[in-house]
């Protein structure tokens, strides 16, 4: 019970700036108090949904809440009466020119695939491993790139950056400290020559 | 090709997601035919990917699960707890929580129950939300941007402490304290900065790592180890307190 209370509260807290930002962003209108009132609205409707089998096992749940967020936002929106200056709203396409990572990529397909399975078996198993020490803000970058499907943008919020330039040779940087520790590992372990 | 991505990361990401025009595409996929050692790398990449992506699916199962499984009440607890720090707000929801009574005698009788536990409950209410103000008061005015650029005046003395002399692992783990402190991961914070604080070969930059753990105990409403920490340190100085640390103090002690 105490577990789940933790992962819940964990997620709660870690998404909450970002949510912010991003309806922010798209919704310059709405008031920070009032996007803090639609985080836990999307909150309890998410929860709703997970319980009513009304979405998909195994959905993503970061994109999730965001989407749902961003429609609650809208109808609350709608609901103040606000009027919307289109102009004075960034469209749709200005946020979403930033570079965003959205393929999904099979690890058992990439298994099947090599020759040595028992080697990539191990190599996989090392590479998870070494994962779960990812220092920050590497780690936030990384899976909120490769897993949220987030822009460059909306992490640099996260993170507290000045620039997406720089979160984007911090990703690099984070990417090749990463693959030197690996290959360190690969090869006290013989997975590599 | 060279122009467009800074390097091959980029390259594969632009690749693997679809975005690269016919051109470079059609560059890329001719040079991994031929090139072995950029097809390894390629690999490589694609092998990274997918693992984070299928590590981070047990942790969004892991989410699912607990969500599913977490109590009505703890789940509104947790939404309650952070959604403001209005306390307006708070009282007025805790109001439009109460459940009323159907009869005047009914009224009555809990009224006056009300009023006799609302005098001791107030007493301490008011002491825990006081608290509250003061630590978030305290750890709000504290400037953890400048935190991380890592340095403190020792009390009494021009010298000063800086983290930049020590291990890049140590530098390391002190970021990762200061990271989750901005990001109100405080119990992951106090975990990684007390190790660091009772390690032995730190004491150089123990005053350092005292200063942050104390912000980072308040910051958690953790007034009796926040206190604790700052004993021990004024112990370490004959009894002074560090610069660092005295406006905390001051506020720990007006409670």
């Amino acid at each position: 019970m105490e577990e789940y209370n933790q992962i819940v509260n964990d997620w709660y807290v870690k998404l909450m700036n970002l949510f912010i930002n991003y309806i922010h962003k798209r919704l310059p209108v709405l008031r920070i108090e009032d996007i803090e009132d639609v985080y836990s609205e999307t909150f309890i409707a998410v929860r709703q949904n997970m319980l009513n089998n009304k979405v998909a096992s195994g959905t993503n749940w970061k994109a999730y809440i965001f989407q749902i967020g961003y429609n609650m936002a809208i109808n609350k929106m709608k609901q103040a009466s606000k009027m919307v200056q289109a102009a004075d709203r960034p469209s749709n396409d200005d946020i979403d020119a930033d570079e965003k990572f959205q393929t999904q990529l099979s690890l058992q397909d990439l298994m099947d695939d090599c020759d040595d399975k028992a080697t990539m078996e191990q190599r996989v198993e090392v590479l998870q491993r070494e994962m779960g020490y990812l220092p920050e803000p590497c780690e936030t970058i990384l899976k909120d790139f490769y897993f949220g499907g987030f822009s460059m943008a909306e992490i640099m919020h996260e993170i507290h950056y000045n620039s997406v330039d720089s979160v984007k040779s911090m990703k690099n940087r984070c990417m090749n400290r990463f693959k030197d520790r690996i290959k360190v590992a690969f090869k006290m372990l013989n997975l590599i020559d | 090709m060279e122009k467009q991505y800074d390097n091959n990361i980029e390259l594969f990401d632009a690749y693997l997601n679809n975005t690269l025009s016919d051109a470079v595409r059609a560059e890329l996929e001719k040079r991994l035919n031929y090139d072995e050692a950029l097809r390894e790398e390629f690999q490589k990449h694609k092998l990274f990917v997918a693992t984070l992506q299928a590590t981070c699916s047990d942790t969004n199962q892991e989410f699912e699960n607990a969500m599913k499984n977490i109590s009505d009440e703890d789940f509104q607890h947790i939404l309650n707890e952070k959604k403001s720090n209005n306390a307006n707000k708070e009282e007025n929801k805790s109001k439009s929580r109460m459940v009323p009574l159907k009869t005047v005698y009914r009224w009555m009788s809990a009224a006056a129950v009300v009023l006799i536990f609302a005098g001791i409950g107030n007493i301490f209410y008011n002491k825990s939300k006081t608290e509250e103000l003061l630590c978030a008061t305290v750890v709000d005015s504290y400037d953890f941007n400048s935190a991380v650029t890592t340095q403190i005046s020792r009390g009494g003395s021009s010298s000063v402490i800086s983290i930049d002399n020590v291990d890049d692992e140590v530098k390391d783990d002190y970021k990762q304290a200061i990271y989750f402190i901005k990001n109100n991961n405080t119990e992951k914070a106090i975990k990684i900065l007390e190790k660091l604080y009772s390690d032995p070969d730190q004491l150089q930059t123990k005053d350092l790592f005292a200063t942050k753990l104390a912000y980072a105990y308040t910051k958690n409403r953790d007034i009796k180890n926040a206190t604790r920490i700052i004993k021990e340190v004024k112990k370490d100085h004959n009894g002074n307190t560090p610069e660092s640390l005295k406006a905390l103090e001051k506020a720990l002690k007006a409670l």
